[in-house]
């Protein structure tokens, strides 16, 4: 057995609360890699050599198991072409931060209903990229169709690079669009899909049942029946942050249907899945109880993962380290917080970071390279 | 008067402009990719 199957299993067992040799490790760094390595925002996000650079360094000095981020995010040479980049990108703090403005209006709903790609296309494009809907709009399109090719060549080299060259496995190939996630990412935005919550109930579910059938979310439950490559670890992933608007109700509607359906089938066919969020899941505890044990790996962003094992033991947690630890403690008070992890969660737990580490000060190399050193010679 | 020029966000029109610039992709694929395409420039 190589190293890629190694780390893969590793990962696979701790979702299936077996016990491991050593601990899996996760990295959830995201443009924290690219400070690690010296670099600018401004710079090495319009430049894939650098962004490549940033996450090999990376891996050479902390060698995870598995990554989140690559550098395949914020494809800001295609958004541009169209002039529709909503970042802004601050060097002197590290910082990037998106300008968050609903692209549909609360009156067109049944614009949306009625033809989504219709009303994305003559709508909503005009709105995130001008230069779509102008004279001279062709030109615009091909030269950011090119640049998304560029971008789609620098992800499949960096992936190619992580699995033949570090013998690192990629996550997973398969997600889906949950309905209610682009209505709160960017169509109607947190204020906007909070208020036609109460405002508009009917509209929002005709909406939702409009965005299924134009993602074609069902699709996603043939998926996970289908094998998963060697290469791969989990049958299914899976984000989800416009749950942290819901109350239970609302995600016993919005999101469950769809969970519980993965996790059953993934349970059916021996598979794992792993679901990145932000915010908190114990406010849908009751649902998360009714997941078979051994398929779900979840983050723990802001519940207490120590909570979150005595009321959901069937559910693996991926997370535990928090910037407070890697960017504020000592390296005595990371490892301290790594034996107690380890010790108080036993089987089940992929040790990464309980959210997206992006901030140069989220992070100290000591500290990340001291857990991965502790994890590296821990067995349970 | 002259008649307003076809932009890409013209629905069904500029759709279809769209997908017949597309001659470098397998035909069976051109309209997954322009859908990509719109999905990323959006959403991104």
């Amino acid at each position: 057995m190589g190293l890629l199957e190694e780390r893969r299993d590793l990962v696979r067992d701790a979702v299936a609360f077996k016990k491991t040799d050593r601990l899996p490790t996760y990295s959830n760094f995201w443009t924290f890699m690219i400070h690690d390595a010296g670099m600018k925002l401004s710079e090495a996000l319009y430049d894939y050599d650098m962004l490549f650079e940033a996450a090999t360094s990376f891996h050479v000095k902390y060698n995870f198991d598995y990554y989140t981020y690559l550098g395949q995010r914020n494809p800001f040479r295609v958004t541009e072409a169209v002039e529709g980049n909503r970042y802004i990108i601050n060097d002197d703090i590290g910082s990037l931060s998106i300008v968050d403005k609903p692209l549909m209006m609360e009156d067109e709903y049944e614009q949306l209903i009625k033809n989504p790609q219709g009303f994305f296309l003559s709508v909503v494009i005009p709105r995130k990229c001008p230069a779509m809907a102008r004279e001279g709009s062709f030109e615009a399109m091909l030269k950011a169709m090119g640049e998304l090719d560029t971008f789609n060549a620098y992800v499949a080299k960096v992936n190619g690079h992580f699995r033949e060259v570090f013998e690192v496995p990629n996550r997973a190939g398969a997600s889906a669009t949950v309905p209610f996630e682009p209505l709160f990412n960017y169509l109607r935005g947190i204020q906007g899909i909070s208020i036609d919550m109460r405002r508009r109930p009917s509209q929002l579910r005709d909406a939702i049942a409009a965005l299924e059938k134009h993602y074609n979310t069902q699709a996603s439950f043939e998926q996970i029946k289908a094998p998963t490559p060697e290469n791969q670890i989990f049958g299914f992933y899976q984000t989800f942050l416009g749950h942290s608007i819901c109350n239970p109700k609302q995600f016993g509607e919005f999101y469950w249907p769809y969970l519980k359906k993965w996790t059953d089938l993934c349970y059916e066919n021996g598979k794992y899945m792993q679901l990145h969020t932000e915010a908190q899941l114990l406010t849908f505890a009751d649902y998360f109880q009714q997941i078979p044990k051994g398929v779900l790996l979840s983050q723990a962003e802001m519940d207490d993962p120590f909570v979150m094992r005595k009321r959901l033991p069937n559910i693996a947690i991926v997370g535990g380290m928090t910037p407070d630890y890697l960017g504020r403690r000592s390296v005595a008070e990371c490892l301290e917080r790594a034996k107690r992890l380890t010790g108080e969660l036993g089987e089940g737990l992929v040790m990464g970071q309980n959210k997206m580490i992006s901030f140069p000060n989220d992070a100290k190399p000591e500290n990340i390279l001291a857990v991965q050193e502790y994890c590296a010679t821990y067995s349970n | 008067m002259a008649e307003k020029e076809i932009v890409a966000t013209d629905y069904p029109e500029g759709w279809e402009k769209a997908l017949s610039l597309l001659g470098h992709i397998p035909e069976e694929r051109r309209e997954a990719y322009l859908k990509g395409f719109l999905q990323t420039i959006m959403t991104q």
